[in-house]
């Protein structure tokens, strides 16, 4: 059914010559699910993750509304008692989308109770090796390069090492939480500000040789680790409020990146990131939506020209 | 960091029945069949290699919903870090040809996050015709809860996995720079999902490699392997390695005796192998590790036996 209903938008909106954004958005309306969530494929259950970047993918539209309060909903009930929140229905356990659960309320300026718990719970949250036995046995255990414990991130699943991708996401909704969730209780706001500048130091203290990032070390067993385009436009991300040189630095490599990627999802994801930092993309074929990958499009839709990649920018004024 | 999920109340009978069982007597278990076939390049007729192996296996799929799961990882075309896509492509032809109900093809890598990208640059779209429709990224799959990883604790795991008939487990025989070695057990590595556990699947690493390998061997019990030794990684596998040809395909259920088997083409002493030790175990029991407990069939191990490179950390595994 969802197919069919695919088929006939995009007919329609080829046959109107509307711009990729329509098309995008007709390929993501055609794709949510019932519930208001979209999944990692259609049919599929839903998943906090993809429809985080569908709801921003298909933000500022008055005709996507209803669908976006739809998804609102869905996002809401993700939410478990202690605060953070499950991936999806399946999962009774909480973790590193809780990021993106509070990313969403900074950009509806949801502050109640439930953006609180997840935020205090974000807080509590880090990568193991922030845990006082690890840094008191670190120099013991012949300790990558640039691993240095005491700046410690996030992890994805609790009770596990920080890693690139969900520090860079704890990170903006740190950020975010910062900007817009005024006032915060000065303790609170503190604990994110130094949060905040240890996640972006373990950032670029696990930056590749090449100038990339791994998922999260930069060795293995001392032998140096290739960067990925994926996992270096997502540390871009990150690196917003980070001093201008490491910012160029790291926006050569996801351009070079960007140039040479044969991974879309790793091109989407560059194309945001670099747009982000308000970098100019080399002219491509508009991309069309790949079928069975709603991440996917709404990445591409977020990233091009006329995106809504703004929405991933920082704004700096408390943070 | 996997939830407990059984309370103090259910583990008092749980442990004391455990306990009576294990008390009982365990029969001895019987020999299990482990096919060594030389397959000298990826050109030669791999179908026809791995037809006579399942035969020597007495394999029998019949209406059977079977996943094939491929060690796709990463790609980088100066090496040899993947299964090669005729061995999927051979595979998925007799699977097929045994009768299979259906045959699906699934993975969930550690390493990258675009696993269609990977397949492409793998080379597993153009080798199996319709691989699209066939493949299930087990990363992205939908999940389901089970008990049992850990004794006490829950996993969440792919409902195309766990809904399957038969897994098919198709490693690239290599070494390993935390295991020592990856074949057939550790393969299952890929049936984590990363939207839960992330990419790596740090949990797997944190609940200990060898003890991760054998919970999820214990899960997934209806499996079948057959290895990629055609070209095998050497030194600092599984990804920084250097190709190894070997020229042999390792097929058998017994995965505990697949893997022990190729361990000795590698020139590596398998009950040095934490993961295999442990899974061997009388009290684990998910195979036979012992040349005496496994019926060698076709080519015999000193035929084929290539010492694969070690790193200096797993110096102390070689078979003497």
């Amino acid at each position: 059914m969802q197919a069919k209903a695919w088929a006939f938008t995009r007919r329609y909106f080829t046959w109107m010559s509307l711009s990729t954004q329509a098309l995008f958005a007709g390929f993501l309306l055609s794709h949510q699910n019932k519930d208001g969530g979209w999944g990692f494929a259609p049919g599929r259950a839903s998943w906090l993750e993809p429809t985080y970047y569908a709801m921003l993918a298909l933000d500022g539209v008055p005709a996507h509304a209803k669908a976006l309060d739809r998804a609102w909903n869905r996002i809401r009930s993700w939410q478990l008692p202690g605060g953070g929140c499950r991936p999806t229905d399946a999962v009774d356990q909480p973790g590193w989308t809780t990021a993106l659960w509070i990313q969403l309320h900074c950009r509806r300026k949801v502050f109640d109770g439930k953006f609180h718990d997840a935020l205090f719970w974000l807080t509590q949250a880090r990568g193991d090796e922030g845990k006082l036995w690890r840094r008191l046995l670190h120099p013991f255990l012949k300790p990558e390069e640039g691993y240095l414990p005491e700046r410690y991130g996030w992890s994805w699943f609790p009770e596990t090492n920080s890693w690139v991708e969900p520090t860079v996401h704890s990170l903006l909704a740190m950020q975010s939480s910062l900007s817009h969730a005024e006032p915060l209780p000065r303790l609170m706001a503190n604990t994110l500000k130094e949060r905040v500048a240890l996640g972006q130091h373990m950032l670029l203290d696990r930056r590749c040789d090449d100038g990339g990032w791994n998922y999260g070390s930069k060795t293995a067993l001392r032998v140096p680790l290739p960067s990925y385009p994926e996992t270096t436009a997502i540390a871009l991300l990150g690196l917003q409020q980070a001093s201008a040189s490491d910012r160029q630095a790291a926006c050569s490599k996801a351009s070079q990146f960007h140039q040479q990627a044969e991974s879309p999802l790793a091109r989407a994801w560059l194309q945001l990131a670099l747009r982000v930092h308000g970098e100019t993309i080399a002219p491509a074929p508009d991309p069309t939506p790949a079928e069975g990958h709603p991440l996917l499009a709404s990445l591409q839709m977020l990233g091009a020209q006329d995106g809504n990649f703004h929405l991933m920018r920082i704004d700096s004024r408390n943070s | 960091m996997f939830p407990q999920s059984i309370s103090r109340r259910a583990f008092v009978p749980a442990a004391a029945g455990l306990a009576a069982a294990g008390c009982s007597a365990r029969a001895p278990r019987a020999k299990s069949p482990v096919v060594i076939l030389k397959a000298p390049s990826y050109s030669s007729n791999l179908f026809e290699t791995m037809k006579q192996g399942a035969q020597l296996c007495r394999l029998d799929v019949r209406g059977k919903r079977v996943l094939l799961k491929p060690n796709l990882v990463e790609f980088d075309g100066q090496t040899c870090i993947n299964t090669h896509p005729s061995v999927l492509a051979a595979a998925f032809e007799l699977f097929q040809y045994l009768g299979a109900a259906q045959v699906m093809i699934g993975e969930g890598p550690g390493h990258r996050r675009d696993t269609m990208y990977l397949a492409e640059a793998a080379g597993y779209r153009q080798a199996v015709t319709g691989f699209d429709r066939l493949f299930v990224d087990l990363n992205l799959d939908d999940v389901t809860a089970r008990t049992g990883f850990l004794k006490d604790s829950q996993i969440f795991l792919p409902n195309t996995a766990l809904s399957a008939d038969l897994i098919v487990s198709l490693p690239k025989m290599k070494t390993h720079h935390w295991a020592g070695v990856t074949l057939s057990m550790k393969n299952f590595f890929g049936l984590v999902p990363g939207a839960v556990y992330g990419w790596p699947k740090n949990p797997l690493h944190y609940a200990g490699i060898p003890k991760s390998i054998v919970e999820l061997n214990r899960i997934f019990r209806r499996t079948f392997a057959i290895v990629d030794g055609v070209v095998g990684m050497e030194g600092n596998g599984p990804i920084q390695g250097t190709p190894k040809l070997c020229g042999v395909l390792v097929m058998g259920a017994d995965l505990v005796a697949v893997d022990s088997t190729c361990c000795r083409i590698m020139g590596v002493d398998p009950s040095k192998v934490e993961f295999l030790r442990l899974a061997a175990k009388p009290d684990t029991d998910l195979g036979n590790l012992e040349e005496l407990q496994i019926d060698q069939r076709g080519e015999a191990i000193g035929v084929v036996r290539k010492p694969f490179g070690l790193i200096r950390e797993f110096a102390g595994l070689r078979l003497s």
